[in-house]
């Protein structure tokens, strides 16, 4: 197409100035149907994505269908308790495989013309065969790398990557305060929620990471809960803490490196976190900076490119799923460790409801908010969006909260309110898209 | 400029002979998705398009949101009474910044990350502004950006997003005469009603724009809308305002035409029969004292329909009318529809209007739904590609070069003149700009 802005230079796309005060990206990339097609090729479909949590595939033939950029996928638990992850189509005529999102089969028959294939992808069965067959010629595509850390599965349609243990790097650290939180590890709760936002992925991976928004998109939601809190409803493990939304608590953001980012905020009151039952225990197990980190911080990670961890008011697995320059499909599940109480269970749920789904107080806000932004991003005339905010004070580094537990960022401010941490995100999301990764 | 259509391609898509007895447009003009994006780029996002009222935006504050093409702006009304109009995306990171369509807000606060702005579109609050940006922040370089040109005549208010476009009145050419026809019913102003109808169309927005001054199918499109209407008329006893001319509508027992306005403007007329079902009968009298009669003619005995290029329909019909075509993609328009209506009227004459309003358009109004149906079969059909041409050459035999007599009467001067709102002459200054437009020129 004439005008092409890939025919023109991609680096023009972000102003990466940061000595002269500048950082800003141009906002045709949340809007450019070209700019679309070339992350899903250069990024979704060569980067490792989040898949699911063991968990959700815990017994052997336990499988669950998602998508590495447009590409279906199923991940399938096998016999000898390992993971294998296929295209989910069949061999013969594409139909989707899963009859489910998730579910249990150690065979899956294709509903369209009855082919079967074994949990391992072997084609084991053809309606009506022909002699002679050879039915191995059929066997399901497996994806070209699969890992695991932590229980998080992750997988990529390219061979060509660097070890999951490099690629999540510096966000290590913070997803392993989510799984020590109990010695048997985490599991996902059932039930989930899907819904579609107008706007481009990287809305919700910004908002993922957002400080600033939160006392302006959620003052409403603070106030509902602090109301709520004030006539002595909701009191101990069920407290969502209204004072740290509307501000004035310690905080922090995070540039870890490969586009990952992260921020915090300090729990006033942390006894009301459901994982405080589990406080006595964690002081013996783990190291001073874990504790402080697991029971005051409230944190939300994002891994580069589709998922998003959150442990605030509640625990929360975030997956993104483009499906156009447009449009998001955002899933969402309730994560919580093991063998936790009823009532800590029930305190997480509870505000996992209140502020998250659709169906939430602050969700909500957020995505008409992120609509709100991609449809502002039409207004060409008013070329830039700012990535600014607290370029005064990068620390290149550690601060203190990260010597703390022990974790390097590229970069980090002392103030969720900044933005320096999309610096990182903006960097990879470049190099990427110009084809210069795994390097 | 980037992503024209070459001149050559353009100009083959309009067959313009009419010496010939030849008029007639390439179909694929309501198709293809490369001449939409010319068309957004060189038409909507460039020329003078019809924003809002003057009575949408009444006091220092009052903000209404549209579009220029597909980028969002909303026009504030300042404190000194002047409009302004501004790209409608905070500074920071691009959220539509109006909470509603329309409202009054002195101030404007992004419901994002709470940036505020003032009316004048002067960034006045970051929050936590020190602690991001440190103590000497300018915050003027985060002002709104207006548009390239924004202006109002007799209350219909038109922007641009290009400062390089010719004056309005220039731009409006002779499709003023036909603004003032309405515009000047009431010495207090016209004023938009309250309430307005959005829906979207299956269909090319050019099939819009030509609907709108067609008066050749609604005889076949609305016959069932007369009829039933007639039948309602009977069995009520409908006298008066209340009556729809239903007579127009079923077969030509009265005078009508059609003209090209020249630069892309229309209009199609018809003769009121009886003039006493017009709302505005009732000011005949002080019309008659206020005005030359051949204007009161065109005022009150004539109904009216007015196409200012490209989007913009004025209708003063069974009922008056504010209409805007929004094209969203090649096969998609988003249609708007407002009342609008002189300020003085009676209790009776307003009842009346928006009964009649409502009777006809809007998506459920008894004949705009035949007229979406009508363009959305149009558009399908024109996927069919073997048979090439839309044809635009029915009266081209009446054809006249400049005003006919009624014309001279109302002083305007339109490109070409014809006998019958059937005809279809009235479209080629509207093709001729559309295609110089989408070549760049």
């Amino acid at each position: 197409m004439d005008g092409s802005i890939i025919k023109d230079d991609l680096s023009a796309l972000v102003e990466d100035r940061v000595d002269q005060g500048v950082f800003r990206v141009d906002r045709s990339v949340y809007t450019d149907a070209e700019i679309f097609e070339r992350e899903v090729q250069q990024i979704f479909e060569k980067c490792w994505i989040f898949l699911c949590h063991e968990s959700q595939v815990a017994n052997h033939g336990d499988y669950f269908w998602t998508e590495i950029g447009r590409q279906p996928v199923f991940v399938h638990r096998q016999e000898d308790g390992s993971l294998k992850c296929f295209i989910n189509a069949c061999s013969h005529r594409a139909a989707i495989l899963t009859p489910f999102r998730q579910g249990n089969a150690k065979t899956l028959t294709c509903r369209f013309h009855g082919w079967s294939y074994k949990c391992s992808g072997a084609c084991i069965g053809i309606k009506n065969e022909e002699p002679d067959t050879d039915r191995s010629h059929f066997d399901l595509r497996e994806i070209a790398t699969l890992d695991t850390y932590g229980g998080f599965v992750f997988g990529s349609l390219s061979a060509d990557v660097p070890t999951l243990d490099d690629w999540l790097g510096e966000a290590k650290a913070w997803i392993d305060l989510m799984v020590v939180q109990s010695p048997d590890g985490l599991e996902v709760v059932p039930g989930s929620s899907t819904y579609a936002i107008d706007g481009n992925w990287k809305f919700q991976a910004e908002n993922s990471v957002d400080g600033y928004h939160v006392s302006t998109v959620h003052r409403v939601f603070a106030h509902t809960i602090a109301a709520r809190e004030s006539r002595g409803e909701y009191t101990g493990i069920k407290k969502t803490e209204a004072g740290r939304i509307s501000g004035g608590v310690p905080t922090g953001c995070y540039d870890l490196g490969n586009g990952h980012m992260a921020v915090w905020a300090q729990h006033t009151t942390p006894e009301v976190r459901p994982v405080w039952e589990a406080k006595d225990r964690l002081e013996k197990e783990l190291t001073p900076g874990q504790v402080e980190w697991i029971l005051t911080k409230g944190r939300n990670l994002y891994i580069f490119p589709n998922v998003m961890l959150m442990d605030n008011p509640s625990t929360q697995i975030r997956v993104m799923k483009p499906h156009a320059a447009d449009q998001v499909d955002i899933s969402v599940y309730c994560i919580a460790p093991k063998g936790e109480s009823d009532t800590a269970r029930a305190g997480r749920l509870r505000k996992f409801e209140d502020f998250y789904l659709t169906a939430g107080m602050a969700t909500s806000d957020d995505v008409a908010a992120l609509e709100d932004t991609q449809e502002g991003s039409l207004a060409t005339g008013a070329k830039w969006n700012e990535f600014t905010r607290g370029m005064g004070s990068i620390i290149e580094g550690q601060d203190s909260a990260a010597a703390l537990l022990g974790f390097t960022p590229a970069a980090c401010t002392e103030n969720w309110d900044h933005e320096i941490h999309y610096h990182g995100f903006y960097r990879q999301w470049l190099k990427m898209l110009k084809g210069d990764w795994p390097g | 400029m980037d992503g024209m259509i070459n001149p050559p391609q353009a100009a083959s898509l309009i067959d313009d002979r009419p010496d010939d007895n030849i008029f007639r447009v390439d179909r694929r003009i309501y198709l293809d998705r490369q001449i939409f994006e010319a068309e957004i780029k060189a038409i909507f996002e460039a020329d003078w398009i019809f924003l809002c009222h003057e009575s949408q935006v009444k006091n220092p504050g009052d903000y209404f949101a549209a579009h220029l093409g597909r980028q969002p702006v909303f026009v504030h009304r300042q404190d000194d009474g002047s409009l302004k109009g501004f790209l409608n995306a905070c500074s920071h990171r691009a959220a539509i910044l109006t909470p509603l369509q329309h409202g009054n807000a002195r101030t404007l606060t992004c419901r994002f990350h709470g940036w505020s702005y003032r009316c004048d579109g002067a960034c006045i609050r970051v929050k936590e502004e020190e602690s991001g940006y440190g103590t000497d922040f300018d915050r003027s370089v985060f002002d709104l950006t207006p548009i390239g040109a924004i202006g109002s005549y007799k209350g219909f208010v038109f922007g641009s997003l290009s400062s390089d476009v010719a004056p309005l009145e220039d731009f409006l050419g002779e499709s003023k005469t036909f603004i003032d026809f309405v515009a000047d019913q009431s010495g207090a102003g016209l004023e938009v009603l309250p309430g307005s109808q959005k829906y979207v169309i299956g269909g090319n927005w050019k099939m819009s724009t030509e609907n709108a001054v067609d008066g050749y199918h609604t005889s076949t499109v609305h016959r069932i809308f007369a009829s039933t209407v007639r039948q309602r008329e009977i069995r009520e006893g409908y006298e008066g305002m209340m009556k729809t001319e239903t007579g127009r509508l079923a077969k030509k027992t009265v005078r009508n035409g059609c003209y090209d306005l020249g630069q892309g403007h229309m209009v199609i007329w018809a003769e009121r029969d009886p003039v006493s079902t017009s709302p505005l009968s009732e000011a005949e009298e002080r019309l008659e004292r206020d005005h030359p009669s051949g204007k009161v003619d065109w005022m009150l005995r004539r109904g009216r329909n007015l196409i200012v290029f490209p989007s913009l329909m004025i209708n003063d019909f069974a009922a008056t009318q504010i209409r805007t075509f929004r094209p969203i993609s090649a096969d998609k328009t988003e249609v708007t529809i407002y009342c609008l209506a002189p300020s003085e009227e009676s209790r009776e004459a307003r009842y009346a209007r928006l009964r009649k309003f409502e009777d006809f358009f809007m998506a459920s109004g008894m004949a705009t739904s035949d007229d979406v149906t009508a363009l959305e079969a149009t558009h399908d059909g024109s996927r069919a590609r073997v048979s090439r041409w839309g044809e635009f050459h029915r009266g081209l035999g009446t054809m006249i070069d400049g005003p006919d007599d009624v014309a001279v009467a109302g002083g305007f001067n339109p490109e070409t003149s014809n006998t019958s709102w059937d005809h279809e002459t009235l479209y080629y200054s509207f093709y001729r700009r559309w295609r110089d437009r989408i070549s760049g020129l």
